[in-house]
C-alpha cells in the first residue's frame, strides 16, 4: 500500500472508532447514572405504594385489654418497643432527610388496631401498619411526644400511660403504584383503539384498494404524519379529545381517556405503515396460491396474508408500547399533570414519564424519585426490545 | 370416448397493447394429460392462466373469445369464478405452502367452503395426501409446519392441496422446473397415476417431460397455436415445419 | 448457425459412413460376380477377408446411433434418420454377406466346370448395383421420388431372374450346360435377386424417414 493510501486508512479508522467510542460513553454514562442512582429507592414498596402522604388522626376508647406480645427477635436495639402497646418503633430519616419515626412492628392484639378515626372522611384503609410514621400523640394532661423527641421518647411515653388523646400517623408515600397503573391503563386503551384501526387501515390499503392517485395521496399524507411533533397532537387532544370526553363521559377535564385517545392518534401512521410493510412483504405467491383454490379474497387476507404478517405486526406492537410509555409533552395537555392515587379512567392522572416531569418540575426538584422511575422504565424498554428479537427469531423459522 | 372438458375457440388476450394470445382453438379432454411446450414468452402459461381466470388478477388484462368449461361461458357476466377455481385447480412453478401446518394447508380449501367436520376433515387430508404420494412420508408429523419439508415434498403437497378441493380439471405451470431429477420423476409418476381421475394440463420447458408424460400437446410460439394433436404424432412427425424446428431444438 | 451445430455435424458424419459403407459393399458385389465368372479363386478368397471390413462398419455405425440416442434425445425428423440408418446398415450387410456367399461359390467351383454365358446375369449385377447407389443417393437428397424408382427398378431384376431359370432350365433339357455349373449359376441368379430386394428395403426406410410411415406393397 502507497503512503497516501495508508494514511487515509489510518485517518478513517481512527475517526470511526473514536466516534464509536464516544457513543458508548455516552449511552454507558447515561445508563450507569440511571443505574447508580436509582436502585437506591427501588423497592417492592415503591411500585406498590401510593404517592401521596395520608395522615390519619386516631383516637382510642378506653382500652381494657392491653398486648401481652413480648418483643419479636427480629427486632434490634434500635428498635424501642412498648409491650403493653405491642407496637416497636424506630428512628429514621425522610426524603429531605428530616427526622422520622417509623413503625417498624405492630403485634396482632395490639389495642392500636381499634382505633377510631377522628377525622370526617371516610378512610378505607384506617390503619396503623408497619412502615407507617408516626408525627405526634396527644395526650391528657401531658406534653405531646412530637417526632423530632425521637422514637425512644415517644415509647416511653406510651408505657406510662394507658390512653391517649390523638394519635396522627401517616403513610409516607412516594410510591409510583398511581402512575404505574394509569401507564398500563393507558397501554391497554390506546392499543384497543389503534390496533384494529391501523391494521384494519393497513389491509385496506394493500390488499383491497385500488391503487390509483387517491391512494398514494393517502399514503404521503400518513408518512407525513409520522414526522410531526407529538406536543402538537398534545394540542389536539386538549381541543378536541379532552371536551369530547368531558361531554360524554363522567370525565371533568383532562382524563387518561383522552390520553389515550390522543396517543392512539400519534401510533396510528406508526401502526399503519408498519402493518403494511408486514403485509408487502408476505409473498404474492401466498395470496395466489389461495385464490387458485377457491378462497374468495376476504378469506386469501384474514387466513393466509394477516397471519403471515402477524410477526412483523406483533413487533410494530411492542415498538408502539415502547412508544407510549416514553410519550409525556402530550400527556402533558391532553390528560393533565396532577399525580394520583386512586385511578379511573375518566379522572386525572400521570403516566410514569408524566410523573417524571412532574418531579422534575416541583421545588426542589426530585431527582432520586425520578432517577428510580427512569431505572424502571429502561427496564421496561429493554425487556420488550428482548422480547422482539426473540419473537423475531421465533417466527422467522415459520417462513425459512 | 373421452369428454371435451374445456373447448376454446377464438381465444385472444391482450396485456394493455400488447397481444399476448391470438385466436386460441383448442380442446382439453378428461383423462388425459395436456402438455403445452414452447418458447419462453410464447403465451402458454397465459393460456393456463385462462382456464382458471387467474389472468383476472392482473391490472389491463383484455380478454376476447370463448372458453367453454361443461357447455358454460367462464368469461360471461357474473359467472361464478370462485367455484369455477374449486372445480379447475393449480400448482405453481415454486412449491408455495402456506405457512401453517401440512395438515391445515391440505385442509385450507375445504374450510374456506365451510366444511368444519373434524372427521370429514381428516379424511380429506388423509386420502388427498395418498393421492399425492405424500401419506407415507408425512402421516406422523401432521401438525408439523410445512415450511419444513424438502422442494419434492412441498410441490407434493401443493398438489394434494389442490386434489383436497376434488377438481377436475389440475393445471400445473412448470411443476418440475424447480425440482432435482429425483423429485421430477417422482412428480411425473404422479401425475401419470393422477390422470386417471382428473384431466391434466400441464405447461413445461422440457421437450422430453412432455414426450415423457402427455398424451396430447400443444405447441405455442408468439402467441399463436401453432400445432395441436396427439403427443405421439407431434413428436414423431410433426405437420408444421416451426413445430419440427423447435422440437428437434433447431431453434428457440 | 442452428442450436445444435454439433448435433447437425454428427449426423452429417453419420450419413457419410452409411454411404462410404454402401460403396464397399457395391464394389464387393461387383468383384465377387468378377471372380464367379472369372473362376478367380484367390478374387474370391480376398473377398471373403474383405467382408470383415462390411461388418466392422455395421459395428461401427450402430455403436454411432447408439450413442447419439442417448446422448442427443432425437425426435421427429432426427429420430426417423437414425431409426432408419440403423435398420439400413443391416440390409447392407447381408448385402454384403451374399456377396461372400458368391465368392464362396466361386471357391467350390473346380476349372473343370464348364461356364454357361448369360447375359443377363451381368445385367442383374447392373441394375442391383444401380439401385443401391440410387437408394443411397435418395437417402442423402431425401429425394421420394428416386427412392419409388428404387421399388419400381426391382421389377427388372426380378425379371432377369425368371429369364434364366428359364433359359437354365432350357439347356439342362437339351444337356447343353454342365450341371454342377447349372446349379451354381442358378444359386448366383438367387442371391443376385435377394440383394435386389434389399436394396428395396433401403429404399423403403428412405420413404420412412421422409414421411414418417411405412409403404408396403
Amino acid at each position: 500500500m502507497s503512503n497516501k493510501r495508508k494514511r487515509y486508512d489510518f485517518i478513517m479508522k481512527t475517526i470511526t472508532y473514536v466516534a464509536s467510542s464516544v457513543a458508548i460513553i455516552i449511552l454507558f454514562m447515561i445508563v450507569f447514572f440511571v443505574v447508580r442512582n436509582g436502585t437506591n429507592l427501588l423497592s417492592f414498596d415503591l411500585l406498590t405504594s401510593d404517592y401521596h402522604s395520608h395522615v390519619y388522626n386516631g383516637g382510642i376508647d378506653p382500652v381494657t385489654d392491653f398486648s401481652q406480645t413480648s418483643k419479636p427477635d427480629h427486632l434490634t436495639d434500635e428498635d424501642y418497643y412498648s409491650q403493653k402497646w405491642g407496637i416497636a418503633l424506630s428512628d429514621g430519616e425522610g426524603k429531605q432527610g428530616e427526622e422520622r419515626v417509623i413503625v417498624s412492628f405492630v403485634a396482632e392484639d395490639s389495642p392500636l388496631n381499634h382505633m377510631v378515626n377522628r377525622n370526617d372522611s371516610n378512610d378505607e384503609d384506617f390503619q396503623i401498619k408497619e412502615g407507617y410514621i408516626i408525627q405526634m400523640i396527644k395526650f391528657e394532661g401531658r406534653q405531646s411526644a412530637l417526632e423530632i423527641y425521637g422514637a425512644q421518647y415517644m415509647i416511653n411515653s406510651l408505657e406510662e400511660v394507658d390512653t391517649f388523646r390523638e394519635l396522627v400517623f401517616a403513610e409516607v408515600g412516594g410510591g409510583i403504584r398511581g402512575s404505574l397503573l394509569t401507564t398500563l391503563y393507558t397501554i391497554g386503551l390506546t392499543l384497543i383503539v389503534a390496533l384494529p384501526v391501523g391494521i384494519f387501515t393497513a389491509i385496506y390499503f394493500n390488499e383491497f384498494a385500488n391503487k390509483n392517485k387517491f391512494t398514494q395521496f393517502m399514503r404521503t399524507l400518513i408518512d407525513t404524519l409520522t414526522g410531526v411533533p407529538s406536543i402538537i397532537f398534545g394540542l389536539m387532544g386538549l381541543a378536541v379529545f379532552v371536551p369530547l370526553t368531558v361531554r360524554y363521559t363522567p370525565a371533568t377535564s383532562g382524563n387518561i381517556l383522552s390520553g389515550s385517545l390522543t396517543l392512539a392518534v400519534i401510533l396510528l401512521p406508526v401502526i399503519i405503515k408498519s402493518t403494511e410493510e408486514s403485509l408487502k412483504v408476505v409473498p404474492d405467491d401466498f395470496r395466489q396460491a389461495s385464490l387458485a383454490l377457491g378462497a374468495n379474497h376476504t378469506q386469501t387476507t384474514f387466513k393466509v396474508v394477516l397471519p403471515s404478517a402477524l410477526p412483523g405486526i406483533l413487533t410494530a406492537t411492542l415498538l408502539s408500547i415502547g412508544r407510549i410509555i416514553g410519550e409525556s409533552a402530550a400527556l402533558i395537555f391532553a390528560v393533565g399533570t396532577a399525580i394520583k392515587d386512586d385511578i379511573s379512567i375518566f379522572g386525572k392522572s400521570t403516566t410514569l414519564s408524566v410523573h417524571i416531569w412532574s418531579l422534575l418540575t416541583d421545588e426542589p426538584a426530585n431527582i432520586p424519585l425520578a432517577t428510580t422511575i427512569a431505572l424502571i422504565i429502561l427496564m421496561v424498554v429493554l425487556g420488550l426490545n428482548l422480547l422482539v428479537k426473540l419473537l423475531s427469531i421465533k417466527f422467522m423459522k415459520k417462513f425459512s | 370416448m373421452s369428454q371435451d372438458v374445456f373447448k376454446i375457440q377464438g381465444l385472444n388476450l391482450w396485456y394493455d397493447d400488447f397481444q399476448a394470445l391470438k385466436g386460441i382453438d383448442m380442446f382439453i379432454k378428461q383423462n388425459e394429460v395436456t402438455a403445452l411446450i414452447g418458447p419462453s414468452g410464447c403465451g402458454k402459461s397465459t393460456f393456463l392462466r385462462c382456464l382458471n381466470r387467474m389472468n383476472d388478477l392482473i391490472d389491463d388484462v383484455k380478454i376476447d373469445g370463448q372458453v367453454v368449461y361443461h357447455n358454460q361461458h367462464i368469461y360471461q357476466k357474473n359467472y361464478d369464478v370462485i367455484n369455477l377455481r374449486t372445480k379447475v385447480g393449480m400448482v405453481f412453478q415454486k412449491p408455495n405452502p402456506f405457512p401453517m401446518s401440512i395438515y391445515d394447508n391440505v385442509a385450507y380449501g375445504p374450510r374456506c367452503q365451510g366444511l368444519k367436520n373434524k372427521e370429514q376433515l381428516n379424511e380429506i387430508v388423509e386420502s388427498s395426501l395418498k393421492k399425492a404420494a405424500l401419506w407415507k412420508e408425512v402421516k406422523d408429523r401432521l401438525k408439523e409446519s410445512a415450511m419444513e419439508l424438502s422442494g419434492g415434498q412441498q410441490q407434493r403437497l401443493c398438489i394434494a392441496r389442490a386434489i383436497a378441493m376434488e377438481p377436475e380439471v389440475i393445471l400445473m405451470d412448470e411443476p418440475t422446473s424447480a425440482l432435482d431429477p429425483i423429485a421430477t420423476l417422482k412428480i411425473e409418476e404422479l401425475i401419470n397415476d393422477l390422470k386417471e381421475n382428473y384431466a391434466i394440463v400441464i405447461v413445461t420447458h422440457s421437450m422430453q417431460q412432455a414426450a415423457r408424460i402427455s398424451d396430447k400437446t400443444a405447441f405455442f410460439l408468439m402467441g399463436e397455436l401453432i400445432e395441436f394433436g396427439d403427443t405421439d404424432f407431434i413428436f414423431s412427425t410433426p405437420k408444421h415445419e416451426q413445430t419440427e424446428n423447435y422440437i428437434t431444438g433447431r431453434f428457440g | 448457425m442452428t442450436n445444435r451445430t454439433h448435433f447437425d455435424q454428427e449426423l452429417e458424419s453419420l450419413k457419410l459412413s452409411l454411404i462410404q459403407m454402401g460403396d464397399l459393399v457395391i464394389k464387393n458385389i461387383h468383384l465377387s460376380l468378377k471372380s464367379f465368372l472369372d473362376m478367380d479363386s484367390d478374387l474370391a478368397e480376398s473377398l471373403i477377408k474383405a467382408d470383415k471390413e462390411v461388418n466392422d462398419s455395421e459395428y461401427a455405425i450402430e455403436k454411432e446411433c447408439m450413442r447419439i440416442i442417448l446422448r442427443e434425445q432425437p425426435v421427429a425428423r432426427d429420430l426417423r434418420l437414425i431409426t432408419s440408418i440403423l435398420k439400413m446398415i443391416t440390409d447392407l450387410e447381408r448385402i454384403g454377406d451374399h456377396a461372400v456367399d458368391i465368392s464362396k461359390l466361386t471357391i467350390f467351383m473346380e476349372k473343370s466346370n464348364e461356364p454357361f454365358h448369360v447375359k443377363e446375369i451381368n445385367h442383374m449385377v447392373e441394375v442391383s448395383e444401380k439401385m443401391i447407389k440410387m437408394a443411397l443417393e435418395s437417402f442423402v437428397n431425401h429425394d421420394l421420388d428416386l427412392a419409388e424408382k428404387v421399388i419400381e427398378k426391382d421389377d427388372i431384376v426380378d425379371k432377369d431372374f425368371y429369364t434364366i431359370r428359364g433359359l437354365v432350365a432350357d439347356a439342362i433339357r437339351e444337356s447343353h450346360i454342365d450341371a454342377d455349373y447349372a446349379i451354381y449359376l442358378m444359386m448366383v441368379a438367387k442371391y443376385l435377386e435377394r440383394i435386389g430386394d434389399h436394396a428395396v428395403n433401403l429404399a423403403e426406410w428412405v420413404i420412412f424417414s421422409i414421411l414418417g410411415k411405412h409403404v408396403s406393397d
